[in-house]
């Protein structure tokens, strides 16, 4: 019987003609909106996580307290980490590995122009260079990565090969020499495209040669811990915090360090793009509310318009639940159809605007179908519908035959 | 469905409007009976009770030996769907339907399935002799057509009685005559059929028995003798 | 046009159709209380960045380190020598470094990071850009030595420190303890009404390794002040030896960097607008769904009007009023509900420490809008109309 009253439904939205699609036309440009703010957001957050870089593997981060977000870390801390830290941390049981890394601004000179650039130290040794690479994830394009013997040398993020008009239209490759703060160095290796604006412009050499460029010493911008076993990462982290609270004469809750896994810090920053998704998709179900409104008032006046019919199908043995049914699954049926054309639509605008921010920030995200969304919204506009119909559908199913026979 | 108790209904006591008052009548099975009066008589009032479309403020009807003038509009609305069938002046189709999908109407309502509908359609029209018009709208019809696929739709559910509310109203005098030809068909057959009219002749010419209506009351009733078609 | 009559006429349709015209309006109203919502919070923004372009920052230059892409640099060192070269340079009348950097304060056994800065005393420029004074106790003095100003929030209770904090209080500040001698007046936004002010020398005690000023303040003249800006920039390169094009450092306009702010601002608001207008697109189409149906129930009516002598554009003119007039109510009780919203929504953010983003009102933006809800609704109610006045007299009255 359902399906009869479906079928009976699609052809009065038929015959209906404009004022269904009129109808349609609103849930329909509610629905886009919300679904391709949506997969815009989802889009964003993805740019956002391929700017970290996570990589599979499950490192601790260690950073001094101070000022995060104006800056990399270690720019703007009160109490610096050290050398003896990271040492200190390494000789803790359940870690297997420390490596110190310094970033600093750096001023890159090749064919006469200037660009100031982050410069990424790597360690000497080859344990803690596999641990770093294994961290940045990175794969060279052209020529290879740093070993520990590449003192003078430097490996340069994608953007030093591919956006020459930086450097006065002179393309920097493997065997090309470029200046960092004066000083001369060898590039033998460009990595590859990792659609990060960091990674993508850093410039990394060895410890001891950025150390005679920016005079850091023993202090740590960032501390990278490998857990023993990544399954304990929670217990590593908690044994890092009790062991630097002791060394830096600190109190519980007084911290003026940080630990974090990867995925916290990502967390965080997802917890601000979701609040603003959310503003947003709010906004924009503003305007499905509108169009169930629409709704609403479609169905309230085709109740009206078919007065007769209800006295006809209800002297032809409908019960009230029947007439009910009838025109709550027409109504539900106007929401499912504009809202199945606006999630389609809705997609598309998603995918244009992810591959404009591949465009925009050199990201290489992936165009990927939200099946959750898809079906949440399909399921959304089908309810949606039929809600703004339970009115209407109520005052039809209590027509007295009599009265709706009379017209 | 008991298709061997006789229907009866049984009205009495005042009724909203008190276009019908004090009337009581019984209906047996297989009878033909017609509801004759002027305008304003009560007959309208009188088919609207009998065909559960309505309920007396006081008074009980027995539709099958159970009071349905207590009942809720949806019972009342099975009720109809399964022992009823009505057939209007202003032939009352749906029309965003085909001839085919009015008649099988009734009796999704009642729980057949596609296929069994599909195939009792086709019967029914085949019985009004109008096959070649069965995927056509009501608007493509003419008076005469659309009168015939209503008496279709009113035989979708096998129903014990037929209520024609002035059947031939709305229909010039030769395609009203093949209307009432099909109605004493199914007469003859063993259909109950209740006919509200305002022609006496037509009345007096089909019906076994006529309940002659004036101001809410029954006047005379009066009974065929000789069974004749007079031409 | 129309008469009087044909008013009438209008208002007592919509009257009988409550239950439509209530829904059309509503759905109308929506879209123009979102939109108003946003050009008022929209314009409330421009006022403010309005007002600190004003003549108290108009005036004043920043002459900062290039970066790879942070706020500060350890690259790059801007000390005294800057300073006279600048001060040296035509039309700047004076010019002073700042320090910055985080501050670790800490009141008993509770502590935050925040931002740290320092100017010199003797010439203060930027508690003027930001015409921000003491609202208790008084700013720094040439001399002062161990003594801290802060922002704002300090004097509230728990939104920094459980407890709020009094003048001549002590703070400890990166492991220094100074007294408070002043309270700056409210700015108007969470991080600038959390700041630390010291002196320079104080920060200079505190860190005997720096080497490089955080940032440079100038006043100049007003006039012609981008020619001013280049030849900051003429001096600077000369004495710190760089070619043009190579320089190590910026120098903008305070409302230079100001307007880079608006600009980003201008586009996420503009954005929002886009969404709350596509409500007004959909607020229109159920509009002209609302009126298509008014011209078929009214199709007999519209013959018998006809037929009694109403002209075509009599007929069009009833209809497009109707619709018309439904934009009017809705676009007036749009613009009631916004204000309501925009008025509480602003003291909540006043509440919570973000009292720079105040909705601008004025009468300008309700008539505005009013307008637009007018037009709106006068548009997806012509074709409508128009067919209404096409009606053919003798189809009209032939229906049921």
């Amino acid at each position: 019987m359902i399906k009869d009253f479906f079928y009976l439904a699609f052809k009065n939205l038929k015959s209906r003609g404009i004022r269904s699609w009129l109808t349609l036309l609103g849930i329909f440009i509610g629905v886009t909106a919300v679904v391709s703010l949506i997969s815009l957001g989802n889009g964003l957050q993805m740019a956002v996580a391929s700017q970290f870089g996570i990589s599979e593997n499950e490192l601790i981060t260690v950073q001094a307290g101070g000022l995060s977000g104006f800056g990399p870390p270690g720019s703007i801390v009160v109490d610096p980490l050290t050398r003896e830290d990271a040492n200190a941390i390494e000789r803790l049981s359940s870690v297997k590995n420390t490596v110190l890394r310094n970033i600093e601004d750096g001023i890159v000179e090749y064919n006469n122009y200037v660009n100031f650039r982050y410069v990424g130290t790597i360690p000497e040794n080859k344990e803690d260079i596999k641990l770093i690479n294994a961290q940045l994830d990175a794969e060279p394009l052209l020529g290879r990565l740093l070993k520990e013997s590449d003192l003078g040398k430097v490996v340069l993020g994608y953007n030093f090969y591919n956006k020459k008009e930086e450097w006065g239209d002179k393309v920097i490759e493997p065997g090309k020499a470029i200046l960092v703060n004066n000083e001369k160095f060898e590039v033998i290796g460009i990595v590859e495209k990792k659609g990060s604006i960091i990674m993508d412009n850093v410039v990394l050499m060895l410890e001891s040669d950025a150390d005679d460029l920016f005079g850091f010493g023993d202090e740590a911008d960032v501390i990278i811990v490998e857990p023993k076993n990544k399954e304990e990462i929670a217990k590593t982290k908690e044994d890092i915090e009790k062991l630097l609270r002791q060394r830096r004469d600190v109190d519980e809750g007084e911290e003026n360090f940080e630990v974090s896994t990867p995925e916290a810090a990502l967390a965080s920053v997802n917890s601000i793009l979701d609040g603003v998704q959310i503003f947003i998709v709010i906004i924009a179900s503003i305007s499905i509310f509108i169009g169930a409104i629409g709704i609403i008032n479609t169905m309230i006046t085709s109740v009206m318009e078919r007065k007769k019919e209800i006295g006809i199908t209800k002297s032809v043995g409908a019960r009230n639940e029947h007439v009910f049914l009838q025109f709550f699954i027409e109504s539900s049926l106007l929401g499912l159809i504009g809202g199945a054309v606006g999630i389609l639509f809705g997609t598309l605008i998603g995918f244009a605007g992810i591959y404009g921010i591949n465009l925009w920030l050199g990201t290489e995200l992936g165009l990927n179908i939200d099946f959750i969304l898809i079906f949440g919204s399909l399921f959304g506009s089908f309810l949606i519908g039929g809600i703004a119909g339970i009115v209407p559908a109520m005052q039809a199913a209590k027509q007295n035959p009599v009265e709706a026979l009379r017209g | 469905m008991n298709y061997k108790t006789p229907a009866n209904i049984i009205i009495w006591g005042t009724i909203f409007l008190k276009a019908v008052n004090g009337v009581s009548l019984k209906i047996r099975e297989g009878e033909f009976v017609a509801i004759m009066g002027p305008s304003g008589s009560g007959k309208s009032t009188m088919m609207n009770l009998i065909g559960s479309l309505d309920v007396p403020t006081k008074g009980k009807i027995f539709l099958d030996g159970e009071d349905i003038s207590t009942l809720d509009e949806s019972d009342l609305a099975q009720i109809r769907g399964q022992k009823i069938g009505f057939i209007f002046q202003s032939f009352n189709l749906i029309n965003n339907l085909t001839a085919k999908e009015n008649v099988m109407i009734p009796m999704i309502f009642q729980g057949y399935d596609i296929d069994e509908r599909g195939f009792r359609a086709d019967e029914l029209i085949k019985l009004v002799e109008l096959t070649p018009w069965a995927a056509h709208s009501p608007g493509e019809l003419s008076g005469g057509q659309q009168q015939r696929v209503a008496i279709a739709r009113a035989l979708a559910n096998s129903p014990e009685v037929v209520l024609a509310d002035e059947p031939t109203g709305n229909l010039d005098t030769k395609t009203g005559e093949t209307v009432m030809d099909f109605l004493n068909g199914l007469n003859k057959k063993g259909k109950t059929i209740v006919m509200v009219t305002h022609d006496p002749d037509l009345a007096k010419e089909y019906a076994d028995i006529v309940y002659w209506l004036r101001d809410g009351k029954i006047e005379k009733v009066t009974k065929k003798t000789v069974k004749r078609r007079i031409k | 046009m129309l008469s009087g009559e044909s008013v009438k006429y209008s208002l007592k349709n919509l009257k009988k159709h409550k239950a439509r015209s209530f829904l059309t309006i509503f759905s109308i109203l929506v879209g123009i209380a979102t939109i108003f919502i946003f050009v008022s919070f929209g314009l409330g923004l421009y006022n403010y960045i309005e007002e600190l372009s004003s003549s108290s920052s108009a005036d004043k230059v920043l002459i900062m380190p290039k970066t790879a892409g942070g706020f500060t640099s350890n690259a790059v060192t801007m000390n005294d020598s800057d300073i006279n070269a600048i001060e040296r340079t035509p039309r700047v009348y004076e010019a002073t470094g700042m320090y910055y950097g985080a501050a670790l304060v800490k009141q008993n056994k509770n502590q935050k990071y925040t931002f740290l800065i320092s100017y010199d005393p003797k010439k203060d420029m930027i508690l003027e850009s930001f015409a921000v004074d003491a609202i208790e106790g008084r700013v720094f003095k040439p001399g002062d030595t161990n003594k801290a100003l802060l922002g704002y929030n300090y004097l509230i209770p728990n939104k920094i420190f459980p407890k709020a904090l009094k003048l001549n209080d002590n703070i400890e500040v990166n492991g220094e303890n100074l007294k408070i001698i002043g309270f700056l007046d409210e700015i108007g936004n969470p991080q600038d009404d959390s700041q630390v002010y010291i002196t320079n020398e104080q920060y200079e005690s505190m860190n005997p390794d720096t080497n490089s000023y955080g940032q440079i303040f100038a006043r100049v003249d007003i006039k012609d002040i981008n020619k001013v800006v280049e030849d900051i920039e003429k001096s600077l390169r000369r004495s710190r030896d760089l070619e043009k094009g190579k320089e190590d450092f910026t120098v903008q306009s305070f409302n230079e960097l100001i307007e880079a702010y608006s600009s980003a601002l201008n586009i996420v608001i503009g954005f929002v607008l886009l969404i709350a207008l596509i409500s007004v697109i959909v607020s229109t189409v159920n509009t002209a769904n609302t009126m298509i149906t008014s011209v078929l129930e009214r199709y007999k009516e519209i013959g018998v009007l006809k037929a009694v002598g109403a002209r075509n554009s009599e007929i069009f003119s009833i209809f497009l009023f109707e619709s018309a007039f439904l934009g009017f109510v809705a676009g007036v009780l749009g613009c009631l509900l916004g204000w309501t919203i925009a008025s509480i929504g602003g003291l909540i953010l006043k509440n919570l420490g973000w009292s720079f983003l105040q909705p601008y009102i004025s009468i300008y933006l309700f008539a505005g809008l009013i307008l637009f809800a007018v037009v709106t609704g006068a548009i997806s109610g012509a074709l409508p109309a128009r067919r209404a006045s096409k009606t053919n007299i003798v189809d009209a009255l032939r229906t049921e």
